[in-house]
């Protein structure tokens, strides 16, 4: 990590308690200028194109925290078109976790959170979100909008979160199964929010807005689709933070012309981009990836032994988009996202993502209290092994340095990367 | 029989095909099978469920939580089972969820009904339904709340506790609404209707959207305390936990479980604890083990049995303080217990007989066959520490192998108190394993922790993990005083934390053998904003204590 970076984690971490107006004055200064830099990311490369995604997010970051009676939090999984329609905001704490912890102050949030008896077990993402949101940090939204995927911990947070702020509170209910019953069981859920987000920003949804919001989305997805098919022949300096950007560009910023833009790049930047690299192990990554871990970087960025192929859940549900049917499609996409219903529909998605990707292993990623991931990680290893795909069950903590024996990680990976280099010799 | 998990389970629609359905809440002596199909850190319950599941014919689960989702999918691969079912559940209670899981109910009694090749008895079906229904008694009771608990935990904690105990956690508070008054004449499709709803109106777990009906559980006039269980890696209960303690006035005790046998000693020391604090003219008198029938009437003893040291302090009437000792508590309790009676008896020139009442406490208190009576350490400390400082608020315990918070109040008594769990993070234990990665002895960890430069930080919380963060920071050549004081922050900070669950104000006391390490007492001062207070025997607390009751109950 950068040295000013780190001088900024400890001086954030040193006066939150006392301060918690200047922690937020920083973070929104040191985000502005990530926001700044994205903005003038004009090049045709993909680390041009993940700077300026980066830009985006961070933007968002900061206008939530400046106009937060105009923002809405959600989590990650929440389709938000309504909200990029209403011109409402989305506050998504997830991601500021995933933010507060490259800037090296994470720590002092999530023993925030477990002084205030969040369990040490609790995922990380969602421990620090409290820890940033009851140390006064993160200001009160105009709501809370939540659904039931990806995990439990969104149940439990969001819900605490809506009792700390005192401000309305709605849950979307994703059922288990992946059927046309489900999408409408949903699709009215997300109509029935419609109102309650007109009442409270006192302004009327356009239907043609939204229909427009969900068109940008419709586009969006199928660069990324188009994208993901070229992914397979060619080789990209890929980075974990820009793979986590794309996970965010195409959830909660998904209808935003940002994220329509940046896929663009990103296919563009496939089409220019070199044949894959004879002797490079091309690595496809299951869940999400600690991008705030230098010795991780070091390797899968950095040593050029090997080149991060994909990601599961940046692409976990690309589903065909209608924008006369605007609920059906956003209450589809969440449904038939991979990371709903049972193990194996995710498992069967990575096994296809991963050998369209031309990768050589896959890492799990058992990120420190989520029981989804870690349920499967065996079952995984068994399946995609089977399939000849070397698998890597590897534990660590997506933004939690304390969760996380960097040593071990880093033999384990290597001694990963030595295995493929061994079988492909 | 028909194993299940979840009291969402539609147990009287399975009975209504003949089924026998049973709960699957046992404890597992290890999560060997468990953890070769899914990870170690996956909730407790779920890895015993896992391997009871697998041992099991017939199964049906709910989509409660991830983890009992992920157990369905490993189990779903066993092929041996003669029924496997997966019921979707709603998180909500409206119409659309209740319509939505009544065709779940459907779906399940043609499987079901399928199976076994029964018809659905409406007979069946009813009487279920009115027997599942359990009253709360109507006399003063305790409840076991939060996540579910084992039945040897239960039958533990019942037999800890004074009054009765009432199992209301999630697996054990299933009661369903009686059958409307013409249910009678409804076809099996409104039947499914009514049940459906009667379900989801059941008094909600923590995994549904709205909770607002568990405060059903806690406004019972007769509730006097409640143990509030929580089951290792299952993070759900942790939340409700910390909504109660803020909203009820009911005194309550947190424990974490995890589906194994339980090393009964730390947990009994807090159950009795409880029970001291709840009732305490009713506390758990023990028969004395060996009185002597001949005792003289001026020496009042206490003995802390520790698992570092034994410690025990010898007063008389006028609560002065004659004589202490502190010997290493060794392999066994009694021995040590021995040991630091000769000494007092030594210091004193009496024999045994001389003392009129000896107060155990500490782990091993139960193991001391000379001691007149027990009392937990928690209570003892409070009475030592108010004894020596009535100004105190809270105390600060960290020995050997426990951590702990004591909270009292004006009057020195225990309002709160909370210990750490399995873990030796942030206890002595600790630093005795990071001093001999150091290769330093205990005295030289406390200077050297003084007379640090560079400021670090020893992020992992594992004790495991720690040291190997140590052995890195020992090869980049970093300076003992540095990592030290990295080691004393991150106990400093362990504690700290455990304070502010607990709601600990100052005044604090520091006690325990830790509290000698002025590296430690720097960094946890540093992180309260405020000085301990520090006796010049911080181990001697918890004896003075127990001598304290000896001679007041003598």
């Amino acid at each position: 990590m950068k040295r000013y970076i780190e001088t900024l984690g400890g001086i954030i971490e040193k006066q939150t308690a006392a301060s918690p107006e200047h922690t937020r004055e920083l973070l929104e200064a040191a985000y502005s200028w990530v926001r700044f830099s994205g903005k003038h990311s004009h090049g045709k490369d993909v680390r041009s194109a993940y700077k300026y995604i980066n830009g985006a997010v961070a933007g968002t970051i900061v206008d939530s925290f400046r106009h937060p009676k105009e923002s809405v939090m959600v989590n990650i999984f929440f389709p938000c078109e309504l909200l990029h329609a209403m011109k409402i905001q989305p506050m998504f704490p997830e991601g500021i976790s995933a933010y507060v912890a490259c800037t090296a102050c994470q720590r002092v949030f999530a023993e925030a959170a477990e002084a205030a008896d969040v369990p040490e077990s609790f995922c990380s993402y969602h421990k620090t979100m409290l820890g940033v949101a009851e140390a006064g940090v993160m200001p009160a939204p105009l709501m809370i909008a939540n659904t039931t995927l990806a995990c439990d911990a969104n149940q439990l947070s969001f819900r605490r979160l809506a009792e700390f702020y005192q401000v309305p509170h709605t849950v979307i209910d994703i059922p288990h199964a992946n059927d046309e019953e489900a999408v409408h069981y949903v699709a009215d859920q997300l109509r029935a929010l419609t109102p309650q987000l007109e009442e409270l920003c006192r302004r009327r949804l356009d239907p043609q807005v939204l229909r427009e919001t969900v068109a940008c989305s419709k586009r969006t997805i199928e660069f990324c689709r188009e994208y993901l098919k070229k992914r397979g022949g060619v080789s990209l300096p890929a980075t974990m933070t820009g793979e986590l950007c794309t996970l965010i560009s195409n959830h909660v910023m998904l209808g935003r012309p940002e994220s329509e833009r940046y896929m663009q790049r990103m296919l563009r930047a496939v089409e220019a981009a070199p044949a894959a690299l004879p002797g490079k192990k091309r690595i496809f990554w299951m869940h999400i990836l600690p991008n705030w871990q230098d010795s991780m970087k070091d390797i899968l960025e950095a040593s050029g032994r090997c080149e991060l192929v994909g990601t599961d859940i940046a692409a976990d549900s690309l589903p065909d988009m209608d924008p006369d049917h605007p609920y059906e499609s956003m209450a589809r996409r969440v449904v038939e996202s991979m990371c709903n219903g049972p193990a194996g529909r995710r498992i069967d998605m990575v096994l296809h993502y991963a050998k369209a990707a031309g990768a050589d292993g896959v890492i799990v990623f058992c990120h420190w209290g989520c029981k989804q991931t870690l349920g499967l990680s065996q079952l995984a290893k068994q399946r995609l092994e089977a399939e000849g795909l070397p698998t890597l069950v590897l534990d660590g903590d997506g933004c939690d340095a304390r969760n996380v024996a960097d040593g071990q990680m880093v033999t384990r990976v290597n001694a990963f990367l030595e295995q493929l280099e061994g079988l492909h010799a | 029989m028909i194993g299940y998990t979840c009291k969402y389970t539609p147990a009287e629609l399975l009975r209504a095909f003949g089924g026998d359905p049973v709960l699957l809440d046992g404890e597992e002596a290890d999560f060997e099978l468990a953890e070769s199909l899914t990870h170690a850190n996956l909730c407790c319950h779920a890895k015993a469920l896992i391997q009871q599941g697998s041992r099991t014919d017939a199964l049906i689960m709910m989509d409660c939580c991830d983890s009992l989702r992920r157990s369905y999918d490993v189990l779903s691969l066993d092929s041996r089972h003669t029924f496997l079912k997966l019921m979707d559940l709603p998180h909500e209670n409206g119409q659309c969820a209740r319509e939505r899981f009544k065709q779940e109910l459907l779906r399940l009694a043609a499987a079901y009904g399928g199976s076994r090749g029964t018809d659905f008895s409406r007979d069946a079906f009813l009487v279920a339904c009115r027997e599942s229904s359990q009253p709360l008694p109507n006399e003063p009771f305790l409840a076991v709340l939060g996540a579910r608990v084992s039945p040897p935990l239960l039958d533990l904690i019942q037999k800890q506790l004074a009054l009765p105990v009432v199992n209301l956690t999630c697996s054990g508070n299933r009661n369903l609404e009686a059958p409307p008054q013409d249910a009678e004449n409804m076809d099996f499709d409104q039947l499914m209707d009514w049940y459906s709803g009667a379900l989801l109106r059941m008094i909600p777990c923590m995994r549904m959207t709205s909770v607002a009906g568990r405060k059903e559980l806690t406004n019972h006039p007769q509730l006097k305390g409640i143990v509030y269980n929580t089951v290792k890696f299952c993070d759900f209960y942790s939340f409700d936990y910390a909504a109660l303690k803020r909203e009820t006035a009911i005194p309550i005790l947190k424990i974490e479980s995890d589906y194994m046998p339980q090393p009964s000693g730390q947990l009994s020391t807090r159950l009795e604890a409880f029970s001291e604090s709840l009732l305490p003219e009713r506390s758990h008198r023990r028969t004395p083990m060996n009185k002597t029938t001949e005792r003289a009437a001026s020496l009042y003893a206490g003995i802390d049995s520790g698992s570092t040291t034994t410690n025990m302090v010898v007063i008389n009437e006028k609560k002065e303080i004659l004589a202490s000792a502190i010997v290493r508590t060794g392999a066994k309790a009694q021995n040590g217990a021995k040991a630091a009676l000769e000494e007092v008896c030594r210091q004193l020139s009496v024999q045994p007989e001389a003392f009129a009442a000896i107060m155990a406490t500490g782990y091993g208190r139960s193991n001391i066959p000379f001691a007149t009576d027990t009392k937990t350490e928690i209570t003892c400390h409070a009475r030592g520490a108010f004894f020596l400082n009535p100004a105190i608020r809270t105390i600060v315990d960290i020995g050997g192998q426990d951590s702990k918070v004591i909270c009292l109040d004006e009057n020195g008594a225990v309002t709160n108190f909370i210990m750490n769990d399995k873990c030796a993070a942030g206890t002595g234990r600790f630093l005795e394993m990071m001093a001999r990665t150091l290769e330093l002895d205990m005295d030289q960890m406390s200077r050297q922790g003084l007379t640090w430069k560079k400021d670090l930080t020893i992020s992992s919380m594992c004790t495991v993990f720690a040291e190997s963060e140590v052995i890195s920071l020992i090869a980049d050549n970093h300076t003992d005083s540095d990592i030290i004081h990295g080691l004393n922050k991150s106990i400093a900070a362990k504690t700290a934390s455990m304070v502010s669950r607990a709601k600990g104000t100052g005044p604090y006391m520091m006690t325990g053998g830790v509290a000698r390490n002025k590296g430690v007492v720097q960094a946890l001062e540093a992180r309260l904003g405020e000085n301990l207070y520090i006796t010049d025997a911080p181990d001697l607390c918890g004896a003075i204590g127990a001598a304290l009751f000896a001679l007041e109950e003598s």
